[in-house]
């Protein structure tokens, strides 16, 4: 067959156990990548940010119970969004890819119709002005690396939910059931899932 | 004001994770517009959703995807639809109002909900309503007024989530009108004759 030749981008030491890796060697790559993008609207960045982000977004909406071909077509299309809502991003609130998670989220809600539930991720709303003193890259790297200590810091349990709910698309009262626990049980786990990272961030806040 | 009243951090989660069903969804939305610490959560929870798709294995790309996305940012930029400006309760289409009661009227959003109910409900100043239990989960954002009830003062912008366990009665307060955004799975259980012809009357 003609025209197989793939392209890999990995740091070698992914793997859903291995919890340091990232699409890029490190947060900080990614937003790197998408400064480029934002500042200079460099092409070869994209490229770098695609071939890390397309195949994990095709990955997720695959867990989430999208068919091959939908997954497929969603992760270009939010990789194209990526590139088209670049002047959007804002580095000081959202990580690059906390940013492409709700672009993958609402494509993949969008095109299950369910419109009342896209219009429910438009928010209006006017968000302070940001303080005077704007955070370094550097500061929002360590922030992303506090929150991955963070996470990994979670117990079993505690992550266990969390993956189903983000990666199953599962409400948490299937969550509930597919674990055979009480839905109240679910629901406290989140809350203390919640309550630590919220700790453990806070001070960077 | 920001609001005093708050979802849960499980009903936070399921919005950032985008299982709740969209007359939630709406009411989440609604309370979220008016209350940046609710927002702030959100953030928190949707960087734990970048985290799981950094922590997916990477994978291999296609000539062809690569190629077509390359091409597609070249291709000028569509229409795209300008960042919301009005809230979402104002962007839904109600139907016409049902008067149930002197000053009371319910009008509701019939399209995209499924099972479920999504409607607004005007109650008149100092009201107090029928005591009423719920027979499956009701998410509340107060648009407009003020009710009180047993869990406190419940201003705009503030959330309530009712569960089977609880029943409540809740009195509008008398400065003015109380309209809410109500998402509900069931009908109401409601215990009185009033109620049973006003749930009749409206589907409410």
């Amino acid at each position: 067959m003609l025209g197989t030749a793939t392209h890999r981008v990995g740091t070698g030491l992914e793997g859903e156990a291995g919890l340091s890796a990232s699409p890029c060697e490190t947060p900080l790559e990614a937003a790197d990548l998408m400064a480029r993008i934002v500042s200079d609207r460099d092409r070869e960045a994209f490229k770098a940010l695609f071939l890390a982000f397309a195949p994990r977004v095709r990955t997720f909406l695959l867990r989430r119970g999208a068919p091959p071909a939908l997954a497929e077509e969603l992760s270009q299309e939010a990789m194209l969004t990526v590139w088209r809502k670049a002047e959007y991003y804002r580095a000081e609130k959202a990580s690059v890819s906390a940013w492409i998670y709700t672009i993958a989220r609402n494509l993949h809600i969008d095109r299950g119709r369910r419109e009342l539930t896209s219009l429910a991720y438009e928010l209006a709303f006017v968000d302070p002005e940001p303080p005077a003193t704007p955070e370094t890259e550097t500061s929002i790297a360590e922030r992303e690396e506090r929150l991955r200590q963070a996470v990994q810091e979670l117990p079993e349990d505690q992550m266990q939910v969390i993956r189903l709910s983000f990666f199953q698309d599962m409400p948490h009262s299937e969550i509930a059931r597919d674990l055979a626990l009480p839905l109240g049980t679910v629901k406290s786990r989140l809350r203390l899932a919640v309550a630590k990272l919220r700790t453990l961030l806070g001070d960077l806040a | 004001m920001t609001p005093a009243h708050h979802p849960t951090e499980a009903v936070l989660a399921e919005y950032a994770a985008g299982t709740l069903r969209p007359a939630f969804a709406i009411v989440v939305a609604t309370h979220l517009e008016r209350c940046p610490a609710c927002r702030e959560q959100v953030r928190l929870l949707e960087e734990v959703g970048g985290l799981l798709i950094d922590q997916l294995p990477g994978g291999e790309v296609s000539d062809e995807s690569l190629a077509r996305v390359m091409a597609g940012i070249e291709r000028p930029l569509p229409e795209s639809a300008a960042e919301a400006s009005a809230p979402v309760v104002d962007r839904l289409t109600f139907g016409a109002a049902t008067w149930i009661g002197p000053g009371m009227a319910v009008r509701r959003v019939r399209s995209g909900v499924g099972e479920d109910l999504l409607y607004q409900l005007r109650l008149p100043a100092g009201l107090t309503t029928i005591p009423h239990g719920h027979a499956g989960i009701e998410f509340t954002a107060v648009l407009k007024g003020a009710f009180e009830d047993g869990a406190g003062r419940f201003s705009v912008g503030d959330f309530a989530e009712m569960t089977e366990a609880v029943e409540h009665q809740p009195t509008i307060t008398t400065e003015g009108e109380c309209i809410c955004l109500i998402a509900s799975e069931r009908p109401m259980r409601v215990q009185n004759w009033v109620g049973r012809a006003v749930h009749w009357l409206t589907g409410v």
